[in-house]
């Protein structure tokens, strides 16, 4: 029996350059997700740790990245098996040539030929990639048979998209290869998201989130496999330290606004989420503010907030006489609220009807906050 | 707000307190300058708008002069349902109370701060940040009151006086809220933008997030670039990489190539040592032969140069021969040439002597003739001493005028001619013409002349004293041309002068002044003679001396006989001696021409001898040379016999033959040699040069592509470094940190640009807004303005024109489409009374709710009287609504006005 832990696309050196300040916390995290897996491996007692391809984002990391993964990976003397990606490929001078990464434990493999390597129990089909581009699939070499077959447990291990899409993919992955090759379980990376696709082939997933767009990652898989032929028994595990969510909230009601207002009131663990919420609907001027306010309180909790608001602002009349003071504010805010709807204001307002809408609504905001800003 | 009641004390002219009392409709206080009118509204502004602790030099100035007073103002008004009184003191213990009438007393309501802060909020005034206030601080006043040191009305109302003005026109709803906002608004829009070009206002939130963009975005530029460069590197890596693997393989070809080709080279080495060799037998057979063939050539030579130094010593010897012979011939000739020299010498010599015999014959002939000569100036001699006493003789004994003498009868003469012309114009002159030659005797003047030839035709005339003086006996035709008084007196002057002249000839023997002139003429002839006799005399040898004469012939005679001597030896001819000197001069040319011609041939003689001596010397030179030459040639021939004599004996072929045969073999010796390395030298191109050549393309082959390997490793490690430094310097997590702040930046810029735009925006919706509402709160201030404005300034007006502030800036006049500038159209006094008619009519309109004090410190100096008249009724008409307090030094202009009158000098009389 042979147990393992498959992980890839750590993408350490990602740069994160939505997130201001805090991107280089957000690297900086991943080298604790690291360690997690390491613990994790040593915790099941794994025979070997195999990373399935992207453990840099690119071949110019710096020599901090670096120490953060090699860091990481010293605090284990399981065999860490690290398979070249599509954005980490085999090519002269690239990560793989840095004298900080040779300098690396020696416990750390790097599979660099297509070709067999021989573990105690198993045998490792690497495919690893040397181009960042092709439409060639990378484990079309593994043999269906060799002299490894009786004795050790064959598993494959490959970077690119399952051919399942019913469109281009780069370097795409025959979708039966586990079992036209034999292979007692096929690891691949380059998905984000953990995928099953037969009892054979799985994707690992990121084990720490890199978009809002990814399902489910954050997770490592443990792999337990009997003996060759054996059917592999898959365990996931969640490692991630930030959770990424994006959220969809209309709220051109109250029991919306206040549904949303619940939601947030019982996230678990704000502090390291990272959430982008949208809002959506049709509201009045109360309404997107406080919906404004809302948002803005909730920043100060989570890790980061990313708001889209696609609020369609409309007061109406009455409203209008109730919100803003009378004489030129109230009058202006009039003027803004029928270029907003499409109308053409009477009286001096009508030289601003070819605004630009998305300046006028803004500029309603403005009126409204400012009308409340000096009445409190 | 009206006011009651004003009290001051301690203010400028106002050391004593004065109190004044006001109607609450119209109050005229008039008074002179400086009477302290204007102390009065300024004491109001104080009380009312100026916080009691307020100071500085303004504050100063309001004590007295030379008095340290406390200013103090107290003033009693009402304002809304209220009445207050209001107490002030300034600079020296500064208060300030404000008290309130309830129930019939007063009650302090504030004090201190507060009751500034309560009394500004009836004002609507507000405080300034520092210092006393300004129009602008002053609420309604800085519309209702026109202070003399204040401007007339401002460009734009401050925002209480457009509150009161809604308020009281009661068009719109007030409200402060809007314009805070609209204040809050335009302050957000100028912190983003610039008010004109909508630029990024400098320093704002837009501008430093722009600015701080640009530098991101400039770093993150050149952070870029490094990468960009990094991932170039790699791809060369790739390409180094493929090329190395290429090179390698064309390395190892390039190495097989160069073995080969090293071994065909060690084969062309061997072949290259034979060649070698060959030749060098080759060179040794050809030098034996060329040894043998020398010497040969050398015996050979020497014998035949031998013989040829024989023929030349025989030529030698002809040459010789013929030398002698010469030299011979040519002393013969020269020894010609001497025997005719002597000849020609001795006929020369003849000559000579001839020629000296001749000259002595000469000679002799000449020193006879000087001889000769001598004997005759003797006898010349004589003879001149003879003449010469003779000479004297004549010259000692006659007697002969002196020039003075004759000088003196001339004298008389011309005066006896004058005499005779004046005769001749004073006397009787007589023309006589005879028609026949005749002889006729004159007598003139008593005297008788000589009888005279008168020819025929020809006049002649004559003069006389009178007629009796002129007698012509026997003439006919006698005519008689004039005569006068005074011809008398010539007569005798005439006489006298022939008188004097006369005895003057007679005392020289002569009868006229011709013969005394001639006498005078021949003694200078005679003194001439007498000395060309002494010169004649002194020219005759030594001068004629008798005895030196004597001596020179002596000597003469002497040369002739030493002549005669020397002659007496010579062999002459006898006909010589007969000759006379020319035939001996011609002798004498003859003899010398043939001297001469005797000469040159011995000259000429001389010069063939010396020409023939010099052939004869360079034959014998010749000889000389001929002759050593000889003797060379002979040594020469001797020293080839010689050698060729120690060749032969050296050869160990002694024979010629033997040494004919010796060369025979060596040449074919030397043939084959020759052959045999050419033959090798022709397999050179092929065995040796081509192998050498095809090593040396392989070797540099092999050369370039070390170097291209070279290259290649040292333009990988370079790259290798670069990377390793940039991974080193986190070159790509830098990226990542500026892309992020980038991105974050610009979403700042984005929002804030959104937000500016909206600001910018919303700023002038509300300002068209307020524009709008201006106009709205503007009509029933222009109702009342263009109902006056026709009354005051008369009808070519018909109403004002305000600006959307509010503030009147021109009239308009009758043409609809003209209006009056109230800058540059109006004369002062019309805008003047604009400014007055405006305030007023504010007045009025404000004062609808709650009545309002107008203030007009002498505003109307410039208005002529029928415009003062027409403008006190306007001022009764709105003095009925609100209060007016109208300060002037010309009561009389306001007399008749229904209003309390204040005089300013009771009022100083009475404190």
């Amino acid at each position: 029996m042979i147990r393992f832990i498959h992980t890839a696309d750590w993408q350490m050196g990602a740069k994160f350059t939505n997130f201001g300040e805090l991107a280089p916390h957000i690297r900086e995290v991943r080298g604790t997700t690291a360690r997690r897996i390491v613990q994790l491996a040593d915790d099941r007692n794994a025979d070997f740790l195999l990373i399935a391809g992207d453990l840099f984002e690119d071949h110019t990391v710096g020599s901090e990245t670096i120490d953060r993964v090699l860091d990481a990976l010293r605090e284990t003397s399981i065999p860490v098996l690290v398979l070249p990606g599509n954005h980490d490929p085999l090519r002269p001078g690239g990560v793989w040539d840095r004298r900080r990464w040779q300098e690396g434990p020696e416990n750390i493999q790097l599979l660099k030929e297509q070709a067999p390597v021989i573990l105690e129990q198993a045998v490792l089909y690497a495919c690893p990639l040397r181009q960042k581009r092709s439409r060639r699939d990378p484990t079309k070499w593994i043999p269906e048979k060799d002299e490894h077959c009786a004795r050790h447990v064959r598993v494959g291990v490959a970077h690119g998209s399952l051919d399942i899409l019913g469109k281009d993919v780069n370097f795409p992955v025959a979708p039966e290869r586990a079992y036209e090759a034999s292979l007692d379980y096929l690891a691949l990376g380059d998905w984000h998201s953990v995928y099953q696709h037969n009892d054979r082939t799985f994707y690992s997933g990121t084990p720490e989130p890199t978009s809002f767009d990814e399902r489910d990652p954050g997770q490592v898989l443990e792999v337990e496999i009997a003996g060759p032929g054996a059917v592999p028994e898959v365990r996931r595990h969640r490692v991630n330290c930030l959770t990424w969510i994006a959220r969809e909230h209309d709220v051109s009601s109250d029991p919306e606004m206040t549904e949303l207002e619940q939601w947030i009131a019982e996230l678990q663990t704000p502090e390291s989420m990272l959430l982008r919420l949208r809002l959506d609907g049709v509201v009045d001027l109360e309404c997107a503010q406080r919906a404004t306010q809302t948002a803005q309180e909730l920043s100060r909790d989570l890790y980061h907030l990313v708001v889209e608001d696609a609020l369609q602002t409309a007061p109406s009349e009455e409203d209008l006489a109730s919100q803003f003071p009378s004489g030129p504010v109230g009058r202006a805010a009039e003027d803004l609220l029928h270029i907003t709807t499409g109308r053409v204001p009477s009286g001096p307002g009508r030289e601003f009807a070819d605004s630009d809408p998305e300046v006028v609504r803004r500029a309603l905001q403005l009126l409204y906050a400012a009308v409340r800003e000096v009445e409190t | 707000m009206i006011i009651h009641d004003l009290t001051v004390r301690g203010w400028r002219r106002f050391r004593e307190q004065i109190e004044l009392s006001f109607d609450r409709n119209l109050n005229i206080i008039f008074g002179p300058n400086e009477s302290g009118k204007s102390t009065l509204i300024e004491a109001l502004t104080r009380a009312l708008f100026d916080k009691h602790s307020v100071t500085g030099r303004e504050m100063d100035s309001l004590r007295p002069w030379g008095s340290t007073l406390t200013p103090e103002v107290t003033v009693v008004f009402s304002a809304g349902d209220g009445r207050y009184r209001l107490r002030k003191r300034f600079l020296d213990s500064p208060s300030s109370e404000l008290w309130s009438r309830a129930d019939g007393r007063w009650q302090l309501t504030a004090d201190g701060d507060a009751a500034d802060r309560k009394v500004l909020e009836f004002t609507g005034g507000k405080l300034p940040g520092r210092g006393v206030t300004r129009p602008h601080h002053r609420g309604l006043a800085e519309a209702l009151w026109a202070r003399q040191q204040d401007h007339d009305i401002p460009s734009e109302w401050n925002p209480e006086v457009l509150n009161h003005l809604e308020k009281a026109i009661g068009e719109v709803m007030q409200s402060t809220t809007s314009s805070s906002v609209e204040q809050l608004i335009s302050q957000r829009h100028l912190e983003l933008l610039t008010r004109v070009r909508g630029q990024p206002a400098a320093g704002g939130a837009l501008d430093q997030a722009k600015k701080e963009l640009r530098d991101l975005e400039e770093e993150l530029e050149r952070v870029k670039e490094q990468r960009v460069d990094l991932h170039r590197r790699m791809d060369d890596l790739s390409n180094i990489q493929s090329e190395a693997h290429t090179l390698e393989r064309r390395m190892e070809e390039a190495e097989d190539e160069l073995q080969q080709a090293r071994e065909a080279r060690e084969a062309a080495r061997e072949h290259q040592e034979m060649r070698l060799n060959a030749r060098t037998a080759h060179l040794e057979a050809e030098k034996h032969w060329e040894e043998l063939n020398r010497r040969v050539k050398e015996i050979k030579e020497a014998r035949k140069a031998a013989e040829k130094l024989l023929r030349q010593i025989e030529d030698s010897s002809s040459r010789k021969g013929q030398v002698q012979a010469e030299i011979t011939s040519a002393q013969q000739r020269q020894k010609e040439f001497e025997e005719q020299l002597d000849g020609k010498r001795r006929a020369e010599r003849q000559v000579q002597d001839r020629l000296d015999a001749l000259n002595a014959l000469d000679s002799l002939r000449s020193t006879e003739a000087e001889s000769a000569r001598y004997e005759k100036a003797a006898v010349q001699a004589a003879e001149l001493q003879c003449r010469l006493k003779e000479t004297e003789n004549t010259l000692t004994d006659g007697i002969f005028p002196t020039e003075e003498t004759l000088e003196k009868t001339t004298q008389l003469q011309e005066k006896i001619h004058e005499g005779e012309a004046v005769l001749r114009t004073q006397g009787l002159t007589i023309e006589i013409t005879p028609e026949a030659e005749l002889e006729a005797q004159v007598q003139l003047d008593g005297d008788e002349e000589q009888s005279r030839q008168l020819r025929h035709g020809h006049s002649k005339i004559f003069t006389a004293a009178n007629e009796a003086d002129l007698i012509f006996p026997g003439l006919v035709g006698i005519e008689i041309h004039s005569g006068n008084e005074r011809a008398a007196e010539a007569v005798q002057k005439l006489r006298e002068n022939r008188e004097s002249l006369s005895d003057m000839l007679a005392a020289h023997n002569v009868s006229s002044v011709e013969q005394l002139s001639d006498q005078h003429q021949r003694h200078r002839t005679l003194v001439q003679q007498f000395d060309d006799l002494q010169e004649k005399l002194q020219g005759l040898p030594e001068e004629g001396d008798e005895a030196e004469i004597e001596r020179q012939l002596r000597q003469v005679r002497n040369r002739r006989k030493r002549l005669l001597e020397e002659l007496d030896g010579a062999d002459l001819p006898d006909a010589w001696w007969e000759h006379p000197p020319e035939v001996l001069d011609e002798l004498i040319e003859e003899h010398t021409e043939k001297r001469r011609k005797l000469q040159h041939d011995i000259k000429t003689l001389e010069e063939q001898a010396e020409s023939s001596r010099e052939p004869v010397e360079q034959l014998k030179e010749e000889l000389a040379e001929v002759e050593r030459e000889i003797s060379v040639m002979q040594q020469q021939k001797q020293d080839r016999l010689d050698g060729a004599a120690e060749l032969e004996q050296q050869d160990e072929f002694c024979t010629e033959d033997e040494r004919a045969a010796a060369l025979r073999r060596a040449s074919v010796k030397a043939e084959r040699a020759r052959q045999a390395w050419k033959e090798l030298e022709r397999e050179k191109a092929e065995k040796e040069d081509e192998p050498e050549k095809l090593y040396e393309e392989a070797a540099r082959r092999r050369d370039q592509l070390r170097k291209q390997e070279s290259d290649l490793q040292r333009t990988e490690a370079g790259h290798l470094e670069v990377l390793q430094a940039a991974s080193a310097s986190n070159v790509r997590e830098r990226e990542g940190d500026l892309e992020a702040r980038v991105h974050s930046t610009r979403k700042t810029v984005e929002r804030l640009e959104r937000d500016a735009e909206a600001y910018r925006l919303l700023d002038h919706l509300l300002a068209a807004h307020r524009r709008e509402q201006m106009r709205s709160l503007g009509g029933p201030v222009k109702e009342l303005v263009d109902q006056w404005t026709p009354r005051l300034l008369g009808g070519e007006y018909s109403g004002v024109e305000f600006s959307p502030e509010l503030t009147p800036h021109g009239l308009q006049v009758e043409h609809p489409e003209v209006t009056a500038s109230l800058e540059t159209d109006l004369s002062y006094g019309a805008h003047e009374q604009l400014n007055f008619l405006v305030r007023l009519a504010v007045g009025v309109v404000l004062s609808r709710e709650e009545p309002h004090m107008v203030v007009l410190d002498d505003r109307l100096t410039n208005t002529d009287p029928g415009r003062l008249k027409r403008a006190r009724d306007i001022l009764a008409e709105a003095g009925e609504r609100m209060q007016i307090v109208l300060l002037t030094c010309f009561p009389d202009h306001y007399s008749g006005l229904d209003g309390k009158f204040i005089d300013m000098r009771q009022l100083t009389i009475d404190s």
